[in-house]
């Protein structure tokens, strides 16, 4: 089995994600979930994207992965109780307790094991084997050599996180957060103060943001030691972030398992996930102990990121025409790209584009403005058009 | 009166390592330890004492750590530690086996949990008083308490000093003093070759805590206190005075964000 697994803060990012080639997502509650702050689903919510999950053949898991206080505790069985009533395809937790309480109240739970647990080796995998884990998140920090033995010695099916933000810490071992704002980082509150500055004296200051994570070049490598599910990170990122990285893995992973992937395609969908966050990317711990290579010492080096220029609500198939809604200021002669999950990424010119009320216009420079496009192929609710962006630098002013 | 307390004593710089009652010695594992600027071979531990495993382990890690495990003296009481692979390897052996976690274990019934193959479990310092307490009162064996030393706030595995030195090609140090740059919070970091530790500047005393029952343990942390044994219990027996913090001790942390007119 190999699954890609996309985040979802909401029914419409959990939508996308299966649409662009997702298998699974995970959501969070509106308690015990690392993302306190977000959204989040409410059981009737969890409800029904289970039912939309399983009517699509997707999987939805529920993370349950804060660290409890004593009070946290209140409703927590009668919660997962509600979520195996649902039937969601699994809990991520890390808590004993709740491993502990699933088991002994037999709730029909599947549990996998949440990165807050942080296992890095073997052992401490075996150890959560006691409490039917069923699924091991592995630690970021985890290397390559590390997931073989892992695998090996346990056969549990291992999760890994691909692609996405870092922390600086190892999870669930940083409280900066509680420090410096009180806001609980190991119950969703983090403030990621981790990409903050510190002074040091008369030196420059200090910094130790890092980089993000991106394993395309790994993927190959992870399946043939056994990693079963290939994790995006992001439950507060858009739906432009989710359609661009899933459409990416999904076509990587497929060509893998197909044996078509060169290294020209690679190298294609490398540089489309390169534009498609504020930060860079590299390999982090797959392969080394991370150096400054894999860490901002300027946070003027993120880059706010404007290529998702619109997504298409529908297409006229009489008059070849997209309906598109505007997400990010363009003007004719741009040159994009529309792409979605059953449609090859596709070269466009912008030479025409009108207003809703079928007026001739330049720019396209109101926020989710309606704007009309004659495309002559044929395209679908949901599809997405981008600035082209590999060859950019060479016709952008 | 306060209670008569056993104390686990972190072996540092600052530490005289003799035998005193009710004090035990706690070692930390050379090559498996972050944050100590001084770690300990077995065959260095003389006397009867504890020792410690702080780091998160990789394969190689464990694969080095189970010859030093299976040839434990006797005169090794029992292991601290972080990883529950440690546990996995230990489990068998006739010592102490104690769960130091640094954040996670907040709460009674957690802590239960681990308990019931546990000998005992250090309760988190994140958390208040009154929960602290609540966790004491509910636990089936008796816990140790984090009593005095600097906090752990954060653990990476990262060289992160390493790192910020070769970038700006400063020679590399091992240990930096800086400061939050908004709030002005100071931080020690330290680091070595398995990772970086970024401890409060100022010094933890757990002290409003020595009243409660069913304490195992007050551990006791002089590293870059300036403070011997007998100095660092004494403070934590004496009380607080203003140099020292209580941590969460008198401050919740916040779990969620309140929304405008909630």
């Amino acid at each position: 089995m190999v699954e890609l697994l996309a985040p979802a803060k909401d029914i419409e990012k959990l939508k996308i994600a299966f649409l662009y080639g997702a298998d699974a997502v995970y959501i969070g509650g509106r308690d015990f979930s690392l993302r306190a702050n977000a959204t989040n689903f409410s059981l009737e919510e969890i409800k029904e994207a289970v039912k939309y999950a399983h009517q699509h053949h997707k999987k939805v898991y529920v993370t349950v992965n804060i660290v409890f206080h004593e009070e946290d505790l209140v409703n927590l069985e009668q919660y997962l109780i509600e979520l195996a009533k649902i039937k969601v395809d699994a809990i991520i937790a890390s808590d004993i307790y709740v491993l502990d309480l699933i088991a002994k109240k037999k709730i029909d739970l599947v549990v996998h094991l949440s990165t807050q647990a942080s296992v890095t080796n073997a052992y401490a995998a075996k150890y959560y084997m006691n409490y039917n884990v069923k699924r091991i998140v592995l630690a970021r920090e985890t290397s390559l050599e590390d997931i073989k033995d892992i695998k090996k010695q346990t056969n549990l099916e291992l999760e890994c996180f691909i692609h996405g933000a870092m922390c600086t810490g190892i999870s669930g071992r940083c409280i900066l957060s509680n420090v410096i704002t009180n806001r609980d980082a190991n119950r969703g509150g983090c403030a990621q103060i981790c990409r903050f500055t510190f002074d040091n004296q008369d030196k420059v200051p200090f910094t130790m943001s890092s980089k993000d994570l991106n394993l395309i070049d790994y993927i190959k490598d992870m399946i043939d030691v056994g990693v079963n599910s290939f994790k995006v990170e992001g439950r507060m990122r858009g739906i432009y972030y989710i359609a661009t990285v899933i459409n990416c893995y999904r076509k990587i992973i497929d060509k893998i398992l197909d044996n078509t992937l060169t290294p020209d395609i690679a190298l294609y969908y490398l540089k489309i996930l390169n534009r498609c966050a504020n930060r860079d990317s590299t390999s982090q711990f797959i392969d080394k102990i991370p150096t400054e290579n894999e860490q901002y010492f300027s946070l003027r080096d993120e880059q706010s990121n404007q290529d998702f220029l619109g997504i298409v609500k529908d297409y006229d198939e009489k008059k070849h025409m997209v309906i598109l809604e505007q997400r990010n200021f363009f003007k004719l002669g741009d040159i994009g790209e529309f792409f979605g999950p059953n449609l090859q990424e596709t070269t466009y010119t912008i030479n025409k584009m009108y207003d809703e009320n079928d007026e001739e216009i330049q720019l396209a420079n109101h926020p989710r403005m309606i704007v009309k496009l004659p495309v002559d192929f044929s395209l679908q609710p949901f599809d997405m058009l981008r600035i082209k962006t590999i060859d950019k630098d060479s016709y952008l002013l | 009166m306060s209670k008569a307390h056993k104390f686990l004593v972190c072996v540092t710089e600052e530490v005289t390592v003799k035998k005193v009652k009710d004090v035990y010695f706690l070692f930390p594992l050379k090559n498996f330890c972050v944050g100590f600027t001084k770690e300990y071979t077995i065959e260095e531990i003389k006397d009867e004492a504890y020792i410690y495993i702080n780091r998160m382990l990789n394969t190689k890690d464990i694969e080095n750590l189970k010859p030093i495990i299976s040839h434990l003296p006797n005169n090794i009481k029992g292991i601290v530690f972080e990883d529950l692979g440690v546990y996995e390897l230990c489990k068998n052996l006739k010592i102490e086996k104690i769960l130091y976690a640094l954040h996670a274990n907040c709460n009674s019934k957690t802590i239960n949990t681990y308990l019931e193959k546990m000998d005992s479990v250090v309760i988190s310092p994140d958390i208040t008083y009154e929960q602290t307490k609540e966790i004491l009162l509910k636990a089936r064996k008796p816990l140790v308490i984090y009593g005095l030393g600097h906090l752990n706030f954060m653990y990476s595995r990262r060289p992160l000093l390493t790192n910020y030195a070769n970038y700006y090609h400063y020679p590399v140090l091992r240990q930096l003093d800086i400061l939050e740059e908004v709030s002005k919070t100071p931080f020690i970091v330290m680091e070595n070759d398995y990772g970086t530790v970024f401890y409060d500047k100022y010094i933890y005393n757990a002290s409003i805590l020595k009243d409660l029952d069913n304490i195992k343990f007050v551990l006791i942390n002089p590293l870059k206190t300036n403070l011997d044994t007998k100095d660092a219990i004494e403070a934590f027996l004496n009380g607080n005075d203003n140099d020292y913090t209580t941590g969460f001790l008198h401050q919740k942390t916040i779990y969620k964000v309140k929304k405008k007119g909630e």
